[in-house]
């Protein structure tokens, strides 16, 4: 049995009632929630809409903070996140792509991919002024890495090998969606949150983007957690399945366990 | 700083003054020459930004843009105030000119149009190298969207902190090139006036990029000598020039927010 690369252990998270509500005035989103995924699978994390699945991605990602509880991630050592500051987090081998396209519209698509390096030496501006060569060829390596990974995935024929150079504002939604898929191809991510991966796509490439996925997982030694509305998509796609209602896991298994459950079937897909 | 990395310092006159008054004081006081002089004034300037940078930029969007006014204020106040060292209204007289290698004294216009000319060389070579350098990239992405630069494990606090700093110690050059021209600097040179006539400049010529804010400056500092031809009388032409400052920084956010020359849309 693999074992857990994420455990999330009697997590709570309130908000208050309104803008200018009394403090006391809160609910509660997530309540006593417990979740651990299983290292090189797909997890998906169903849902209605306002069961705080985003928030919980939001805190695994250290945008909120949780009101109590505890996130542990297993890499080569256990981290509590909780701990750790946001950016640092991706540090430790957490990717994250978000519901909404968060891609660098004045970059260009090239630029959008190797951005993603961390590479602290040619993050210092002094090294860009005075070891101009080094930074040539670190963008070089980078460039090919992103244009590899490209036709890894796609084909060398697939035209964002062709708009690498156009500003990624020229772009649309879905060719967006898959730059920020290939962007978590740039780093050494253990594990990666996938918000909506098929959101706003034509519907012809979500098989596409199941293969992506498990490629993620089969080729490249990734942990995917994802968020989806598509229960076709997850049937094909997730190893997991965790429902969330009333802020804790009401159902796990897999896909077909859950969906194919009753009280998931009346209350979440409406049939 | 606002084109690249979204900061928008309405307190930028402050660094120019504190490289100033750090020049009068290396030049006068210490007696120092050309490059020590011009070192001091980034190195204190540059050490005060980072101190600012660090309170101020855990701050973002309206409450950074008032921090920095907060920032000109203060400068301004102790300028103003701290009689002893700045000599507070009456300003300070006789800066001694610059000597080169403590030799080759620098005066006169032609000397200073010379020291203008290669420190806007160094400037203008040094952030065109920054802009399409990977740091260069990481501002921009900050600019974009924070919240992924930060999904991208990017430390903004520090990006924001070294993009002020750098911003802050080129002001620090201007500083010690006007102190030591004019010879004379009291704090009504680096008011609140001034740091909006720095923000005018660089919206109007546009942001993002090296031509921008340097066709932005020629237009701000030519204006006024273009009046002169109209025959205007001073008291007059002084209030039109900055309803035509005005007018112009209008226009260009309603029809053209890139500014004249610019890449970067507000």
């Amino acid at each position: 049995m693999a074992r857990n690369i994420l455990e999330i252990k009697e997590l709570y998270k309130s908000f208050s009632k309104g803008k200018y509500g009394k403090d006391d005035e809160t609910y509660n989103l997530l309540s006593n929630l417990n979740i651990s995924i299983p290292e090189n699978t797909i997890s998906a994390l169903i849902g209605g809409n306002a069961t705080g699945k985003t928030t919980l991605f939001n805190i695994l990602s250290g945008f909120l903070k949780e009101d109590s509880g505890n996130i542990y991630f297993h890499n080569s050592k256990t981290t509590n996140l909780s701990e750790i500051p946001p950016y640092k987090r991706e540090h430790l081998g957490i990717g994250r792509l978000f519901q909404d396209n968060h891609i660098f519209p004045t970059l260009t698509v090239l630029e959008n991919l190797i951005i993603a390096d961390k590479n602290v030496l040619k993050g210092n501006p002094f090294e860009a002024i005075f070891n101009v060569k080094r930074v040539k060829e670190s963008e070089k390596v980078l460039t090919q890495k992103a244009t590899e990974t490209i036709a890894h995935l796609f084909g060398k024929s697939h035209e964002l090998l062709s708009k690498l150079n156009d500003k990624a504002s020229s772009l649309s939604f879905g060719q967006k969606r898959l730059i920020g898929l290939i962007r978590l191809f740039m780093s050494d991510y253990k594990l990666v949150l996938l918000d909506e991966p098929t959101a706003g796509i034509n519907p012809a490439l979500n098989d596409f983007i199941s293969e992506i996925i498990k490629q993620m997982v089969l080729e490249n030694g990734m942990t995917v957690f994802l968020i989806e509305h598509n229960m076709n998509f997850v049937r094909k796609t997730a190893h997991n399945c965790f429902f969330l209602d009333n802020g804790k896991i009401n159902m796990q298994g897999t896909p077909s366990k859950v969906l194919g459950n009753e009280f998931v079937q009346k209350n979440y897909l409406g049939v | 700083m606002v084109g690249l990395s979204n900061l928008l310092s309405i307190g930028q006159a402050a660094f120019y003054g504190i490289g100033a008054y750090v020049t009068a004081l290396a030049l006068k006081t210490l007696g120092l020459s050309f490059f020590p002089s011009v070192i001091l004034a980034i190195v204190i300037t540059l050490l005060f930004a980072i101190i600012v940078g660090y309170i101020s930029l855990k701050m973002e969007g309206d409450y950074f843009i008032l921090a920095t006014l907060g920032i000109q204020i203060i400068v301004f106040t102790i300028l103003n105030n701290w009689i002893a060292v700045t000599m507070g209204p009456y300003g300070i007289p006789g800066i001694p000119s610059p000597k080169l290698f403590g030799y080759i004294e620098i005066k006169g216009i032609e000397s200073f149009l010379m020291v203008s000319t290669a420190f806007s060389a160094i400037t203008i070579f040094f952030f065109h190298r920054l802009i399409k350098s990977p740091f260069g990239r990481d501002l921009k992405g900050l600019r974009d969207d924070s919240i992924s630069m930060i999904a991208l494990g990017k430390n903004i606090t520090k990006l924001k902190i070294q993009s002020f700093v750098i911003s802050s110690s080129f002001a620090a050059i201007s500083g010690f090139i006007y102190a030591s021209y004019i010879s004379y600097i009291d704090p009504t040179s680096y008011n609140l006036d001034e740091s909006i006539f720095i923000i005018s400049a660089v919206l109007i010529g546009g942001t993002g990029n090296i031509k921008g804010p340097i066709i932005g400056a020629i237009f701000v500092v030519a204006l006024p000598e273009l009046l002169r031809f109209v025959g205007l009388p001073d008291s007059i032409a002084a209030n039109m020039r900055m309803i035509i400052y005005g007018l112009t920084l209008v226009i260009i956010m309603r029809y053209r927010s890139q500014g004249l020359a610019g890449v970067y849309k507000f």
